[in-house]
């Protein structure tokens, strides 16, 4: 079994009167990028760092590709789990280039590989590959943050845990990351763990989101089936579910797209590309006459169809 | 008064020439007592202040002792070792280390404690080992403040080496003792002029040496 599984996982402080998190058995799949979302102090953070052993749970059991993460030597699985968090952390002393090495040394590649590796992440992240040679400081918090995604990312490992990452950085450099991210993301298939207690990021980048409040599992699902269907009116009031057009922004279409089929001919329909939200895709479908749209692939594929219905499904069912 | 003052550093400078071998030798014992100390100092403190950095324990014992130690004047604890270690260069370097610590130890502990926790955790989740953490990134890390803190301890030790004259260990000291007895200013002036020039050279090279340590901050 790959992924990431959580088996009735506590943790309680010490000195704490209640645990930090309570009881907690879910299954992250291979390959999706899911979204631990809840108020500060609602066990998310915890959750995500007992996967890598920085936090040692009371009880329970995580595995991780089906092996047990307490059975392998510590420094081992760290090396295997990319690790990114809010205040980046990259080491100040040393250049972009040797920050981006440092798991890839600790895992002893030979030096060409490691050089070539460099030049391959900088790209994706897309930083110029002069940025090799500067410093941390001399970087703005964006291109801080790129380099901490780089960096680990750098051992291409298939699980991610990402603690708050756009938490620090401005709005609008946040949105550019987030979509950045996705988009690595449909290349890169990683199992991604993401914190946030940001509610629109969540629904921006989530696969699925898992809902935490006091250290309990409140509702596991589908940005758009949360939106629609929330479990409790915490949740309801979390989403801030009244307000529909700013739901549909905040849905991607491949959430809700359905398989092509032989009635659509995906020439004569609008197209929308993976990524698109729901809103942008409802102003397209105001146009008369047209109540189906093809969505298309970075590389212009039609992969899949989205009508009308689907839109009004996540902005109706919620009230 | 100026006139007087030419006069005697005049004379200074003819005492100089005539004592070249003499003095030259002065300058090598004052380095080598000042070097020795302030080696040792780095030596047992650094390590003691890593360990102070992470032990409450040792941070409240260890420091308060150093910082104790600090209020205790040089010249006295140099008298107090004369009964146990004799009139020797050993009793100064025992003084002049327990003067050079109490910089290295705090600037050290200092270093250690401040170190930024969000990088820490990122070199734990990576999965560094501890040992793998200390030589990679927290003790490059530390390096600009410990240096400080040996730069204010050689400062402090390459000034006081001078008392290392008064029990017979040489150094530039015996100058200034030798014109003391002699209440004669020019004989002084050989000791204490190039003291202060040490030191401002000693100082002026480890910032030097600071500076190619510091991370680039812009």
């Amino acid at each position: 079994m790959a992924g990431i599984q959580f088996v009735n996982v506590s943790k309680q402080y010490p000195g704490a009167t209640a645990p930090a998190v309570d009881n907690i058995t879910l299954e992250i799949p291979e390959g999706a990028m899911v979204v631990l979302l809840g108020p500060s102090g609602c066990g998310k953070t915890t959750l995500l760092k007992m996967v890598n052993r920085l936090h040692e749970p009371t009880s329970g059991i995580i595995f991780l590709n089906g092996v047990d993460i307490q059975s392998m030597p510590v420094n081992q699985l760290r090396r295997n789990i990319g690790y990114v968090i809010q205040q980046v952390g990259l080491f100040p002393h040393l250049t972009i280039a040797k920050n981006i090495a440092v798991v890839p040394e600790l895992l002893r590649w030979e030096r060409q590989r490691i050089e070539r590796r460099i030049d391959e992440l900088l790209d994706l992240v897309h930083l110029p590959l002069d940025f090799r040679n500067r410093y941390p400081a001399q970087l703005s918090g964006g291109q801080q943050q790129r380099v901490g995604l780089a960096r680990a990312l750098a051992a291409d490992p298939q699980v991610m845990l990402m603690d708050e990452p756009f938490g620090a950085i401005d709005a609008i450099t946040r949105e550019s990351l987030q979509d950045q991210l996705l988009e690595l993301q449909r290349r890169l298939k990683k199992t991604i763990l993401f914190v946030t207690h940001d509610v629109e990021e969540a629904l921006k980048l989530a696969d699925e989101i898992i809902v935490l409040d006091k250290g309990r599992l409140i509702q596991k699902d589908t940005p758009c089936n949360l939106l629609a269907n929330p479990a409790s009116d915490f949740v309801r009031q979390l989403l801030n579910t009244d307000d529909r057009i700013r739901q549909l922004s905040l849905v991607r279409v491949e959430t809700v797209m359905k398989s092509l089929d032989s009635a659509i001919q995906p020439d004569q329909l609008p197209q929308v590309p993976l990524g698109t939200d729901l809103k942008r895709v409802l102003s397209v479908m105001l146009s008369p006459g047209v109540d189906t749209a093809v969505v298309i692939t970075d590389e212009g594929d039609p992969i899949g169809f989205i009508t009308f219905e689907e839109i009004r499904k996540v902005g109706c069912l919620s009230t | 008064m100026v006139e007087t003052l030419i006069q005697t550093l005049w004379q200074s400078y003819l005492y100089f020439i005539e004592r070249q071998t003499e003095f030259w030798g002065a300058v090598v014992d004052h380095l080598a007592l000042a070097g020795i100390a302030v080696g040792i100092a780095v030596i047992l403190c650094v390590p003691l202040g890593i360990w102070t950095s992470r032990s409450r324990f040792a941070s409240l014992t260890l420091m308060n002792i150093v910082n104790g130690l600090r209020v205790v004047p040089s010249l006295a604890i140099l008298f107090l070792m004369i009964p146990y270690l004799g009139l020797t260069s050993t009793s100064a370097i025992v003084a002049l280390t327990v003067l050079a610590m109490p910089p290295v130890l705090i600037n050290t502990d200092t270093a250690f404690r401040t170190l930024e926790p969000a990088i820490i955790e990122a070199a734990r989740g990576m999965g560094m080992s501890p040992i793998q953490r200390m030589i990679k990134v927290e003790f490059p890390l530390a390096i600009p403040v410990i240096l400080t803190g040996i730069r204010i301890s050689a400062v402090d030790v390459i000034a006081s080496a001078t008392l290392a004259a008064f029990v017979g260990s040489g150094g530039l000291g015996i100058y200034i003792t030798r014109g003391f007895a002699l209440y004669d200013y020019s004989i002084l002036f050989v000791g204490a002029i190039p003291v202060a020039l040490i030191t401002l050279a000693v100082e002026g090279l480890l910032a030097l040496l600071q500076k190619t340590f510091q991370p680039i901050k812009l």
